[in-house]
């Protein structure tokens, strides 16, 4: 289940040898390019284009790109550790909700100082001043890096027991399926302090700019777009490095690494606790996007989701992440105002389609048939 | 060719018992190997070869017993990595490359030996490790293969990229198992060679085969196990000619 | 001739005397009565004597007319309806009067509306209230008895020992008694004689319970206690008594929820557990499977409530094949439709299951809507007993325990007996072995995934009594079934059994005192620790690789 399906199988779908034909490495180089602008357009379109203009984009429509970057950024950090490290996660839902529970506890900061008013959940449990241990997280660059040492703390700890005791495979899947389940638990009790199963909202202002105003979204949008662009080349970097290629050793044979003198639970840790922590940073950047976060954000559906994207587009590809996620997300966000009722066949029936005639989603056929058709 | 008395002890085994839920694969084993000879391990299936070898390289634990390298590192009580980091290769039955690597870059991953991540990061390696992979690249044929993903070289060459990436770290103990399985005449040949070529004085090596006339053409000496126990030992003619291995295993 | 004279003069002699004894008799009856009403309605007699009589008189006889009757009289008086006539006769008043004797209307004679009723002062009232609950002791309705028992305990101190004693003696329920045993423990714990509050003290520990401690707790904080070393001996003695008897009540109580939800455990795991030996496949759609065998169950309901209400009861026990046929049949289905193209590609088999699972949700969501459902308990499966103090075994759950344990039975003989658990074991052990030998393997998992699914449903059915039914029921569930399955060995039938009888017992140990997250993070630590001596979980299918 750790290996990439096999490259010499026949292909169900013909078309894709085609399709391979006008598919090649330049496509992969135009990705990063083609997101930055998108990064550009955004504030162009909104503050520039005339809103009677068919390409402008309405604030509603500009979050939506931002939440769909973030979502994008999770499932590249998910492609990390399940299509180079062979570690299928089904539950990376656990640090996107860390990095979105901390952003909120700032943004709350945020929101005490400006309006001195506590938040709702915090009068119903009787709480008479702001909790001094939130306090620490008031400034932002805190908060980036409290995000990223909690997220990164979290995954080392959880890596270090499971990958020593050599846990692979399905029971793992189920192992962190469990954990994001235990977590969602963990937050819907109100006394834990974190808003119960109301979440926590009301949030007003982010680094002195109003949260809601037009900037501050546009601004989320972009950093959304940046960030991921960022992850991917940094992430396809190692990816094709001599690091990248022991993970990809590991994801195939971890024993046979083991023979040749690697230590391969260091190996997955480190990928590990590098997803974790882009899979937290894309939680950060998502919660302002939409106001609010709660314990959904944790629930299992959303772990078992995010591998759905990353299948959907093609694991091992990091694009195939990028695009499935897009893909998804996109054709979510559009039906569910359309036809509410019907999105979750919808989305069924694409999945059973994709995942019966393709060998690695979308992207991943293609990319696997145009590399075939490249080599003699 | 007969290794000398003098030669040094590579692996050290005393005593070995292994067994797996009840069933004894190996019993009260005792076997030495010596550096600079090249060892065959023959007998039928089932005799505990793999299971010694897999004793060896960590991957099972011995019930009782005592295998050492070189009379002072306690193997037993170390995992495969450890292991494979103090200069113990295996090449596998099964041809375990990494096929959705390129050839080149299966021999880089042997050679770093699981060290330098700040290295494998950058993608560096150092000029002489380069030459190194170059000079396996040759020695096992596959020069010109080197850019080709591993997984569409033919079953032959995987077996030799495999005893490449086992020659490029330069291990000082080098256990092959069943080497020339499901190769042609040629091949065979060919290993038969590169095999040979192993031999020196500061190596020892050690083959399981079942292909008589290959273990005939490169063992210096010649191990027989069946069920577990040491049935025989000597050179290649003593053996044949032994009334108990030929009952057992060789047949008429 | 002379005979039917004899049988016509025998007919009459009859008939004089029966009505003289009914003559008789009438006054006989109602001298008690006549009395007792004499005596309260004298001019300056003691109201609260009369009271007592009147009490003595509706429970000492077995004649229900007469406990009705004082209870009547009872509730007059205490809504000041009862008035005296100047020859000690009394009315009840109302539309129209009645005559407090006979309790038929009051003929003008006996009637006064002038006279004025009476009164009845704070004291009283609540005297008259534990009257009428002692009066009601004797009523054949427990529910009745069961008010009234309360209402005594709660006037302790105004209690008639003799006829709650009586009482007592007389009842059948445990828990009637205890509560009466309790109030009279604790109206002799009042008592100025010490004799008495022992003996009382030794009475409220034979009846341990949670309100009996706190009632020996209030009494041993009284001064007068403290200063007397029998009392405080006897106090200490009682309570650690009771003390033991809780903790174990308690202790039992875990064990036996933390069976029940084994036996829930245990029927969502044994399907997973077959389809998962067999095919190595998450199954994400398992949870749904419980689902539809729960709105199976509903629809099953509801068909015998409209057409079969007489075997209404039953539904239950039609909705167990008839759950197992639905889900073995969607189960088949979806083998058929989508997993068998996914063969030996078990990451493909869990996204297409996934997808399968949403779209199922959200079709029952439309079909049913996404409210909880609302089941009728059959009546065989309603209420309980108390085995201990503070252990309570509810029908439903022991119910679902029996359930779990017969199916598990049926599995373990299919499996082990039938041709065609032996088809699954070899196609689980040794697939491409199994085909060589001739078995159909692709059948053999269609069925497989069938009986699995089919026992999904089962589980369904049983938790139709005991949990919440709606349509995302099952993602509740999967994740804990998987647990199961991955501790107890996939395939291993003893394997779930025992893995689920851990987790079960485990989660209902720790969940008590430290909460619902801290016991899943304790069953997901054991799982972790387990997984490393034995990577196949408890009981391995496979052995060495």
């Amino acid at each position: 289940m750790n290996t990439l399906p096999d490259p010499h199988a026949p292909q169900r779908f013909t078309l894709s040898s085609l399709a391979a034909k006008w598919l090649g490495p330049a496509t992969e180089a135009c990705v990063a390019p083609l997101l930055l602008l998108v990064a550009l357009y955004l504030p162009f379109a909104y503050f520039v284009l005339p809103e009677a203009s068919a390409l402008h984009l309405s604030l509603f429509g500009i979050n939506l790109i931002g939440q769909i970057m973030c979502f994008a950024l999770l499932a590249l950090a998910l492609d990390l550790v399940w299509g180079y490290a062979g570690i299928l996660s089904l539950g990376h839902g656990v640090f996107f909700g860390i990095g979105g529970y901390l952003m909120a506890i700032y943004l709350l900061n945020g929101a005490y100082e400006q309006t001195h008013v506590l938040p709702d959940f915090m009068q119903y449990m009787g709480a008479s001043e702001f909790p001094p241990l939130w306090k620490a997280l008031s400034r932002l660059d805190v908060t980036v890096l409290a995000t990223i040492v909690a997220s990164a703390a979290v995954a080392a700890v959880f890596g270090f027991v499971t990958f020593r005791s050599r846990i692979n495979g399905v029971y793992l899947s189920i192992i962190t399926q469990a954990l994001t389940y235990a977590l969602m638990l963990l937050l819907f009790i109100n006394d834990v302090g974190l808003g119960g199963n109301n979440g926590m909202t009301g949030f007003t202002q982010l680094a002195g700019h109003p949260v809601a105003g037009a900037t501050t979204q546009i601004g989320l949008a972009v950093a959304s777009c940046v960030l991921l662009v960022a992850a991917y080349v940094g992430v396809r970097y190692l990816t094709r490095s001599a690091l990248g290629r022991a993970l990809i050793a590991v994801r195939d044979d971890e024993a046979r690494m083991r023979f040749l003198g690697y230590r391969t639970h260091t190996l997955k840790l480190l990928a590990w606790c590098l997803s974790a922590v882009l899979a937290a940073l894309a939680g950060m950047l998502y919660v302002p996007q939409v106001g609010i976060v709660n314990p959904t954000i944790v629930s299992p559906q959303l772990s078992v989701e995010i591998a759905v994207w990353v299948a959907i587009g093609g694991r091992g590809t990091l694009l195939g992440a990028i695009f499935g996620a897009i893909l998804v997300n996109g054709i979510k966000f559009w039906l569910t105002a359309e036809l509410p009722a019907v999105w979750p066949f919808i989305l069924a029936g694409v999945t059973l389609l994709i995942v019966v005639c393709f060998n690695n989603g979308v992207w991943g056929t293609f990319k696997a048939a145009a590399g075939r058709e490249r080599q003699p | 060719m007969n290794a000398t008395p003098a030669a040094r002890t590579a692996i050290y085994i005393s005593g070995l018992s292994v067994t797996f839920s009840g069933f004894a694969a190996i019993t009260n084993l005792s076997m030495e190997f010596r550096y600079g000879e090249i060892r065959a391990i023959i007998g039928p299936n089932g005799a505990g070869k793999t299971t010694l070898m897999d004793v060896i390289t960590g991957k099972t634990r011995p019930a009782a017993g005592d295998v050492f390298l070189n009379k002072e590192t306690n193997l037993a009580a170390l995992d495969e990595t450890a292991i494979a980091r103090l200069g113990i290769g295996r090449k596998f039955q099964k041809p375990s490359v990494f096929e959705a690597l390129r050839v080149r870059e299966n021999l880089e991953l042997a050679i770093r030996n699981g060290r330098g991540y700040a290295d494998m990061v950058r993608s560096r390696l150092s000029e002489r490790r380069h030459a190194r992979v170059d000079e396996v690249l040759d020695t096992i044929g596959l020069a010109a293969e080197g850019a080709r993903v591993a997984g569409t070289l033919s079953h032959g060459q995987k077996q030799w990229l495999e005893i490449g990436m086992l020659l490029v770290a330069d291990p000082q103990v080098i256990l092959l198992d069943e080497p020339v399985a499901g190769m042609t005449d040629h091949e065979t040949g060919r290993t038969a060679e590169l095999i040979a070529g192993l031999r020196s004085p500061e190596r020892a090596v050690i083959v399981i085969e079942h292909d008589m006339d290959f273990v005939g053409e490169i063992a210096d000496l010649v191990s027989v196990l069946h069920e577990g126990k040491l049935l025989g030992e000597g050179s290649m003619q003593s053996v044949r000619a032994n009334p108990e291995v030929i009952r057992v295993y060789l047949g008429r | 001739m002379s005979n039917f004279r004899q049988t016509i003069a025998a007919l009459v002699w009859l008939a004089l005397a029966l009505c003289g004894a009914g003559a008789q008799a009438a006054p006989v009856a109602d001298m008690p009565r006549a009395a007792v009403l004499k005596a309260f309605c004298a001019p300056d007699g003691d109201k609260a004597a009369a009271l007592t009589q009147l009490v003595a008189l509706g429970v000492s006889a077995a004649k229900p007319a007469d406990r009705a009757w004082a209870r009547q009289i009872v509730e007059a008086m205490r809504n000041g309806a009862l008035s005296c006539t100047a020859d000690a006769r009394a009315t009840i008043q109302g539309t129209p009067p009645l005559d407090a004797l006979t309790l038929q209307p009051a003929t003008d004679a006996t009637a006064n509306p002038a006279d004025t009723p009476y009164v009845p002062g704070i004291l009283m009232m609540r005297k008259l209230s534990v009257a009428s609950a002692e009066i009601d002791l004797f009523a054949p309705q427990r529910d009745t008895r069961d008010a009234a028992a309360r209402q005594v305990d709660k006037f302790f101190t105004l209690l008639d020992p003799a006829v709650v004693a009586r009482a007592i003696r007389q009842e059948h329920d445990p828990d009637i008694a205890t509560t009466l045993t309790l109030a009279m423990a604790k109206r002799g714990l009042n008592s100025d004689v010490k004799a008495e509050r022992l003996a009382a003290i030794k009475a409220v520990a034979e009846v341990p319970s949670q309100t009996a401690r706190t009632a020996l707790a209030n009494f041993a904080a009284q001064d007068s206690v403290r200063a007397d070393p029998d009392l405080r001996d006897a106090v200490q003695a009682a309570l650690h008594h009771i003390d033991t008897w809780l903790t174990v009540g308690q202790a039992l109580s875990i064990l036996f929820s933390g069976l029940s939800y084994a036996g829930v455990l245990l029927l969502t795991a044994l399907g997973l557990s077959i389809v998962f030996g067999l095919m190595g496949v998450i199954n994400l759609a398992h949870g749904e499977f419980i689902m539809i065998g729960a709105y199976a169950t509903y629809l099953v309901e509801r068909f015998m409530q409209a057409h079969l209400p007489g075997l209404f009861d039953a539904y239950i026990f039609v909705a167990i094949p008839v759950a197992f046929i639905v889900c073995a049949a969607c189960g088949m289905l979806l083998e058929f439709c989508v997993i068998r193209f996914l063969y030996r590609r078990p990451l493909e088999t869990l996204l297409a299951t996934w997808a399968v699972s949403i779209a199922l949700i959200k079709l029952i969501q439309v079909l049913f809507g996404s409210q909880n459902l609302e089941f009728v308990t059959p009546a065989f499966l309603n209420g309980g007993m108390q085995v201990a103090p503070g252990f309570f075994v509810t029908y439903n759950r022991l119910f679902a325990i029996g359930l779990a344990v017969l199916i598990y039975g049926a599995t373990f003989a299919v499996i082990r007996l039938t041709k065609l658990g032996l088809l699954m074991r070899a196609t689980t052990q040794l697939r491409d072995m199994a085909r060589c030998l001739g078995v159909p393997a692709e059948r053999v998992d269609r069925v497989a995934f069938g009986v699995g699914a089919g026992l999904a449903g089962l589980a369904g059915v049983v938790l139709t009594q005991i949990a919440s039914v709606n349509p995302s029921m099952g993602t509740g569930f999967v994740v804990d079934s998987f647990m199961v399955v991955v501790l107890g060995g996939a395939g291993s039938l003893a394997g779930t059994a025992v893995s689920s009888l851990a987790l079960g017992e485990i989660n209902q140990f720790i969940e008590p005192f430290y909460g619902a997250v801290a016991a899943k993070v304790a069953v997901l630590l054991l799982i972790v620790l387990i997984i490393q001596k034995r990577p196949q979980g408890l009981f391995a299918l496979k052995t060495r690789v």
